[in-house]
């Protein structure tokens, strides 16, 4: 929410002359919409990449060494049978990082391999069926990457955000928004606004559209969306595949691979 | 019987100390394991390996402030892109733009949000 943008902008010489220079053009009736950048979040944190991996290693490699030893003089009494007990431990833990490693060794093979007998235990992998079938209708597809909304609305449409006209100064750009949202989406999927107000804009000769953010919260798994000839989630290196050059200028510079 | 039984009396009575020492042990054995020196027991690297390490510092701190540029570069950008759309609207229409400026300053992101993990659930709904 930006209470304090009115006052601050119009005193720049760069937005006074702009508005002396359009006025004419500022009016609703000349063809202004509003549409809605529906992201779908990561549902899964970043793979590290090699260097970041094998800095990881040497830090904890170095940790290990440098960390205090166990004060074996305060536990165990010298010469005591825990003493030998402790010292016989430690030698069959050679080479690993912690008891715990040699006592699970073979529960952690089990649990890694999904054959323990409890199914809640099982780890379901990175890539979907979605990923590997490539079906850019599904929700599932790039765990890591966000993914954004885009719509045919019909058959000879390019592909565009969902978008509303303008018709009228009584209703909110944002419950606009809503209502298109809802009237594609099915009843499940919760769609949360970033804000009411617009995050970014798009000018085609004189056509202004303003766009909105919003997040997909539940219903991360969208089956269908309505009303429309075709949708897809893309990715954000696949939008400049979709997108016209116009409104790919215009919203690169919002977007983000994880957004 | 009577013979091993003070020959262990003696021997027990010989092992045990008395006196302010054994309590001064005692004590600074208590103090060394609660009270840890860190970097007492530091590595002592050659040459060789003080200089890869100071190399893998030196290039892992410049990893971190490329990312840190970045990521500060996407957020200008992204607030520019918003002031701008904000002033077009507020010069296209007042009342949609007052209407969008509402929104109180307590509004949080929903309780359903999900933070990514290393594993997708097992259950999508």
């Amino acid at each position: 929410m930006i209470r304090f943008f009115s006052r601050q902008i119009s005193t720049k010489p760069h937005f006074y002359a702009q508005f002396v220079r359009n006025a004419q053009h500022r009016h609703i009736s000349t063809g202004c919409s509003v549409g809605t950048i529906l992201i779908r979040s990561p549902i899964l944190t970043r793979t590290p990449s090699e260097f970041e991996k094998s800095v990881y290693k040497y830090n904890a490699e170095l940790w290990n060494e440098l960390s205090a030893p166990l004060p074996k003089e305060f536990y165990f009494k010298k010469g005591s049978v825990g003493e030998k007990d402790w010292k016989t431990r430690q030698k069959d833990l050679e080479g690993r990082e912690s008891p715990f490693q040699a006592i699970f060794e073979n529960e952690h093979k089990l649990m890694e391999d999904n054959a323990l007998s409890d199914p809640s235990t099982y780890l379901q992998p990175r890539i979907t069926e979605a990923d590997q079938a490539g079906d850019v209708h599904s929700t599932q597809r790039c765990l890591e990457k966000s993914l954004f909304l885009l719509i045919k609305p019909t058959k000879d449409a390019e592909w565009q955000f969902p978008i509303v006209p303008i018709e009228s100064d009584q209703k909110a750009l944002h419950l606009l928004c809503q209502e298109q949202l809802q009237n594609i989406l099915d009843e499940q999927s919760l769609v949360w606004f970033v804000a009411n107000h617009p995050i970014g804009l798009i000018k085609q000769d004189e056509k202004k559209l303003f766009l909105l953010r919003a997040r997909l919260v539940q219903g991360l798994r969208v089956p269908k969306v309505e009303n429309v000839f075709d949708w897809a989630w893309s990715s954000y290196e696949e939008l400049p595949n979709r997108l016209s050059p116009t409104t790919w200028n215009s919203v690169k510079d919002i977007l983000h691979d994880r957004l | 019987m009577k013979s091993t039984l003070r020959l262990l009396a003696k021997a027990t009575k010989a092992s045990k100390k008395t006196g302010p020492s054994v309590r001064d042990e005692s004590v600074q054995l208590l103090r060394s394991a609660l009270y840890e020196i860190p970097n007492e027991n530091a590595l002592h690297m050659d040459k060789e390996s003080w200089k890869k390490h100071e190399i893998i510092n030196r290039a892992w701190g410049i990893h971190q402030s490329r990312k840190q540029k970045e990521l500060k570069c996407s957020y200008e950008k992204q607030f520019q892109a918003m002031q701008e759309a904000c002033e077009e609207l507020r010069l296209t229409s007042e009342s949609l733009f007052n209407a969008s400026m509402t929104g109180s300053k307590s509004r949080r992101f929903p309780i359903q949000t999900r933070i990514p993990t290393d594993t997708p659930p097992r259950i999508m709904s």
